[in-house]
């Protein structure tokens, strides 16, 4: 499996396992590397060289500290994102028919993904409904208390700019 | 797997207002834990010593592998019933380790009315034998009960007889039982160490007859004591209906100790297990996580990222019936099959968890079933789309599966979706709830207003218009017996569940479970995985 890892410039990372160790393809040149838990850190020996490292996991931003600074890593598997394509429509819409019984935002408000936007009830449930993406509320076309179908939109996104998204 | 990525904000309003909420409802399990366990009548403790005899729970520790954990089941049954007279249902059940063997253990508790056996002592038995037998868990008694409680007798008197056929199934299945006779065993009660494999009797206290002293003098003239009459040295020298007899409790839980380690060690089914590893997030966060109100909806992976090992899960089918999460993920060290609601039960994600289930029935993975359910989707559309018959394909699937199921009432566990996600009708092998669960043919809201317009219709066909006063009247009490019907306490103290659980004791009960679960061989039947 290949990785894209971003630091100053994109690299092709590519891991093979050898044993209880590990050897690291950085760009074609291979590094032998070996990992052990201590404590909350990792004890990290490459090609000889040993240094305690803290990471932290944010989807695909992973936080390191060594070598006495910290880096911020972008880290691209194309599996996973294969996998996350199709999301990011340009509405939220309902999931079931139901009520809405609260809005949070209005036409204009800029919303973040997975931001609740409103709540729905149907079927003895609050659902929450939450951004598909990031972006700018264009319209909402319901009030609190009206009644919808399944699929109706409730909170409409301004058209996303592809180039931005390509970028973002 | 890939680490489930949380999204809950831990500074936001509304999951400081869910903690509070769910740590008071903790609060309020541990207190009454500490009722049915703990608390005794100063006399009743001092009549116990009178008798020579220790605690159910002293008696517990005896036996038990010191440092090793006990699954303790329904330890609030009865705690609502019979006015408090029988807290626990005056017996102990559970599972744990002894003599390096997990062990189903069945102890009676003396300490108020006897030990007598109530109905639900007797339901609470055969659970556990039941669940001995489902899972091939030996059997170790510790029996000490006046026996049936006569003013109920019509209650268990048929019901009570399953006790002593299950531990005749027990044996024939091969699985050992030992007895260790505490108190008095009189009548039906006399058979429940004599079907145990093997039995040791305490010399002084232990008796078995099938009438004591007075019934005897009554029936026939004969005077006798009870020593005389089917005490242990009787018993062990001349009937040979019990094995060992000894001087006291203390010898004779050491002795049944020794018995376990003479039996067979069960071969453990086959199951993908690795190394252990914690979450990597805070179980402690469930506690913000579920909602103060049984209506609002949350997110069931992020329960699953405090339960499971690493956080890590791979899930199934993402995109297509969302309101239901399905997956694959290790809970210590054993892999399972998760089903979670994220919603009401469309035919897409009916479909989903059958074709899931019948994954993890070819692959021997256990099912973990965690409720959050109001039902399967109502309307017309649905209906022509087939939503009954695709549900009916995800009970046929899930009952006939063979691998183990266990169930976890996580919220709401209401009409036909708490049947789709094993319920207790459909024989999980052990069914767990938190105590802001509520589970119920439908909501209390739904409830007051099909029963008050039942009641309201009724009244008019006798040409009586209601009062308002009247018909709120009608909705208060439907409204009470439906809150009060649904409510977790209520169930557990009628035994619809095996227990109450603290939610951050979670992955622990799961995995003592899932362990117990494999000491019964995973049959696993042939056939195609169907893309219902």
């Amino acid at each position: 499996m290949t990785l894209q890892i971003s630091l100053v410039e994109p690299r092709d990372v590519r891991l093979t396992r050898s044993g209880d160790d590990a050897i690291v393809w950085v760009d074609g040149v291979a590094l032998a590397v070996r990992s052990r838990p201590d404590g909350g850190a990792t004890e990290l020996t490459v090609d000889g060289r040993r240094e305690r490292v803290w990471v932290v996991t944010d989807r695909d931003t992973v936080f390191v500290h060594a070598f006495g600074r910290a880096w911020t890593l972008q880290v691209s598997n194309p599996v996973e994102a294969s996998l996350r394509e199709g999301v990011g429509a340009d509405a939220a819409t309902a999931p079931m028919p139901g009520v809405l019984v609260a809005l949070s935002v209005d036409a204009g408000d800029v919303v973040d993904d997975g931001q609740i936007l409103a709540v729905i009830e149907s079927m003895k449930m609050q659902t929450e409904i939450k951004a598909p993406r990031a972006g700018v509320v264009e319209r909402v076309p319901l009030a609190v208390g009206d009644s919808f179908g399944q699929g109706a939109p409730i909170v409409v996104l301004e058209p996303e700019d592809p180039e931005e998204g390509e970028d973002a | 797997m890939r680490r489930i990525v949380s999204q809950v904000d831990t500074s936001s309003e509304a999951y400081r207002t869910n903690r509070e909420h769910n740590l008071g409802l903790a609060k309020q399990l541990r207190d009454a834990l500490y009722v049915a366990r703990e608390q005794r009548p100063q006399r009743a403790l001092d009549r116990l010593a009178e008798q020579g005899k220790l605690t159910v729970r002293a008696r517990l520790r005896l036996l038990l592998d010191p440092g090793t954990p006990f699954l303790e089941l329904s330890p609030l049954a009865a705690s609502q019933a019979y006015d408090g007279d029988a807290p626990q249902a005056l017996v102990v059940t559970g599972i744990g380790v002894v003599n390096g063997r997990e062990v189903m253990v069945i102890a009676g508790d003396s300490s108020l009315k006897g030990g007598s056996w109530y109905p639900l002592s007797v339901r609470k038995t055969i659970r556990a034998l039941d669940i001995a037998r489902e899972n091939r868990l030996p059997v170790v008694h510790l029996i000490d009960s006046g026996g049936a409680f006569l003013p109920l007798q019509d209650e268990l008197y048929a019901l009570g007889g399953h006790t002593f056929h299950n531990q005749c199934l027990l044996s024939g299945a091969g699985i050992p039982q030992v007895a260790v006779v505490l108190g008095h065993c009189t009548a039906g009660g006399a058979y429940l160490p004599t079907l145990c494999d093997q039995s040791i009797m305490v010399r002084g206290t232990g008796h078995v007859f099938l009438a004591g002293p007075p019934l005897v003098k009554s029936a026939t003239g004969e005077d006798v004591t009870a020593d005389e009459l089917g005490g242990a040295d009787m018993h062990t020298s001349v009937s040979g209906t019990a094995d060992y007899a000894v001087d006291t409790e203390e010898e004779g839980i050491a002795l049944a100790r020794d018995v376990v380690g003479t039996w067979a060690r069960s071969d453990k089914a086959r199951a993908d297990i690795r190394t252990p590893e914690e979450p990597f997030y805070d179980p402690d966060e469930l506690y913000g996580i579920v909602p103060d109100d049984i209506k609002k909806q949350f997110d069931m992976r992020e329960v699953i990222a405090r339960v499971v090992d690493g956080s890590m899960f791979h899930e199934f089918k993402p995109d297509y019936g969302d309101t239901l999460v399905t997956g694959w993920a290790y809970v210590w060290g054993i892999k399972v099959g998760i089903l979670g609601n994220n919603g009401v039960l469309f035919s897409e994600a009916a479909n989903k968890a059958s074709q899931f289930m019948q994954l993890c029935d070819r692959d021997g993975v256990p099912l973990v079933f965690l409720h959050n359910v109001t039902g399967f989707m109502v309307g017309k559309s649905y209906e022509r789309r087939g939503i009954t018959k695709d549900g009916a394909k995800m009970l046929m699937v899930q009952a006939n599966v063979t691998v183990p199921k266990i169930s976890l009432l996580v919220h709401a566990s209401q009409g036909a979706g708490n049947y789709a996600m094993a319920g207790r009708a459909w024989g999980p092998r052990f069914l767990f709830a938190w105590p802001n669960s509520r589970s119920a043919t439908m909501g209390a809201e739904q409830a007051v207003k099909t029963l008050s317009q039942v009641r309201v219709a009724s009244l008019k066909r006798q040409g009586r218009e209601p009062s308002p006063g009247e018909l709120e009247t009608i909705q208060d009490e439907v409204g009470e017996y439906f809150e009060r019907t649904s409510s977790p306490f209520y169930l557990t103290s009628e035994i619809r569940d095996d227990g109450l659980i603290d939610p951050t004791d979670t992955r622990n009960t799961l995995g003592m479970a899932l362990s117990a679960s494999l000491n019964a061989p995973i049959v696993r039947t042939p056939g195609g995985v169907l893309r219902i």
